[in-house]
């Protein structure tokens, strides 16, 4: 079974990756053991249940809002 | 947690040096003046407002010329921040000129504490020079297109991105100088050099994304993506850094080579005999090790809500 944090690698993996995504949606099970996981049938189902648009437009979301960071610079020359 | 920095006093009779300093000029420029000094005072810039009391009273410095070297350093700081935000093209209409005449101001005021404490010919000026080419090479450097992968990067390379901070080493020889203590500069400028690489890395990690919008080449970026960093290849950036903290390694070599300078940094401070600078420098590995974790936890869990909420979202659109 894969951890959570397994999953969201999983799925984080194919926002990123057209190749990946197009692996994950057609087999689960295949692109999980390329990254040396095991999904339960439960959780291949799940993955089953996404589709190509929606990951892509979560990844383009990330993409804009991964500067909208909140740390505080340290002063420098 | 606060820097370690100087004390309240030394701030406040140094503020009032710097005014009574501008108060003979244009009141457009002392108004400026100000307002520059309270961008660039405590807690911001712990580093420069207290290195040359660090040193001063590691070297048994009178405190009257612990004072002149702070302010020589302010002087210098605030040149410096007008210079940069004049470069990046941040002043703009008639504050363009105001900015130009203050930022020949602060530089000549910061000569005027120097020559007040040594001669014409005093070896103090070739450090000065030397340290002042640094940063006019490190900036212009900082400005051209870079192709280098970074893979490929060198020491030399690090050297001259710390070389950005490079005038904070000026009153490091100063002090050392006036302290009769001239065998230690080599050895301090080893540590601010490793310590300004670090900083400098830091510095491009928190402003990746302010960089790469505004054109400005970037280590961090350079780290993460094979892209030049050109306009046309901006998106590609953006989304190999997000690929990079989202999935990837959340730049875990990045952070441990600039863990790496900075604990070089420590060392060689110790051994320069500078305690005070060797606490601050380990007060910033250890905001470096928070702001590297806090990155990775935070783009994680950032995206472990987005994935869930897509999952919600798509298994209600199934009924399952």
């Amino acid at each position: 079974m894969a951890t959570q944090a397994q999953m969201d690698r999983l799925v984080g993996k194919a926002l990123f990756s057209e190749e990946f995504r197009a692996v994950l949606l057609a087999d689960p099970e295949k692109a999980a053991r390329s990254l040396r996981y095991r999904l339960t049938g439960p959780q291949a189902a799940r993955i089953r249940t996404l589709s190509a648009e929606e990951l892509e437009s979560l990844a383009a979301d990330f993409v804009e809002a991964t500067d909208q960071g909140t740390y505080q610079g340290i002063g420098f020359w | 947690m606060q820097p370690p920095r100087l004390s309240e006093t030394l701030e406040i009779v140094v503020k009032s040096l710097f005014g009574a300093a501008l108060a003979g000029e244009p009141p457009v420029l002392a108004d400026g003046g100000r307002r520059l000094l309270d961008r660039i005072s405590p807690p911001n810039w712990a580093l420069e407002w207290s290195l040359p009391g660090w040193l001063g009273n590691a070297h048994g410095l009178d405190i009257s010329t612990i004072a002149d070297l702070t302010l020589a350093n302010v002087f210098g700081l605030a040149y410096i921040k007008l210079q940069d935000d004049l470069l990046d093209g941040e002043v703009g209409g008639d504050d363009r000129q105001a900015a130009l005449l203050l930022s020949s101001v602060l530089h000549r005021k910061w000569l005027l504490v120097y020559s007040g404490l040594f001669p014409g010919a005093s070896l103090f000026w070739c450090y000065f020079e030397q340290y002042m080419t640094q940063w006019v090479r490190a900036t212009w450097a900082s400005r051209q297109e870079h192709s280098k992968p970074w893979a490929a990067w060198g020491e030399e390379d690090l050297l001259i991105l710390g070389h950005r901070g490079a005038p904070l080493k000026i009153c490091a020889a100063a002090a050392c100088l006036l302290a009769q203590r001239a065998e230690l500069i080599p050895q301090l400028e080893s540590a601010l050099d490793h310590l300004l690489i670090g900083a400098v890395l830091l510095d491009h990690a928190l402003d990746w994304a302010e960089d790469l919008a505004a054109g400005r080449y970037n280590a961090f970026v350079a780290y993460v993506s094979g892209w030049p960093q050109t306009a046309e290849h901006q998106a590609a950036n953006r989304r190999a850094v997000a690929e990079e903290l989202l999935v990837g390694r959340a730049g875990q070599s990045y952070f441990q080579l600039l863990r790496r300078e900075l604990t070089a940094a420590r060392a060689t401070a110790r051994q320069a005999g500078c305690e005070d600078l060797a606490r601050y420098i380990s007060w910033l590995r250890r905001e470096t090790l928070s702001y590297s974790k806090g990155m990775a936890t935070t783009a994680r869990d950032q995206l472990h809500r987005a994935i869930e909420s897509l999952f919600v979202a798509a298994e209600t659109h199934a009924g399952v």
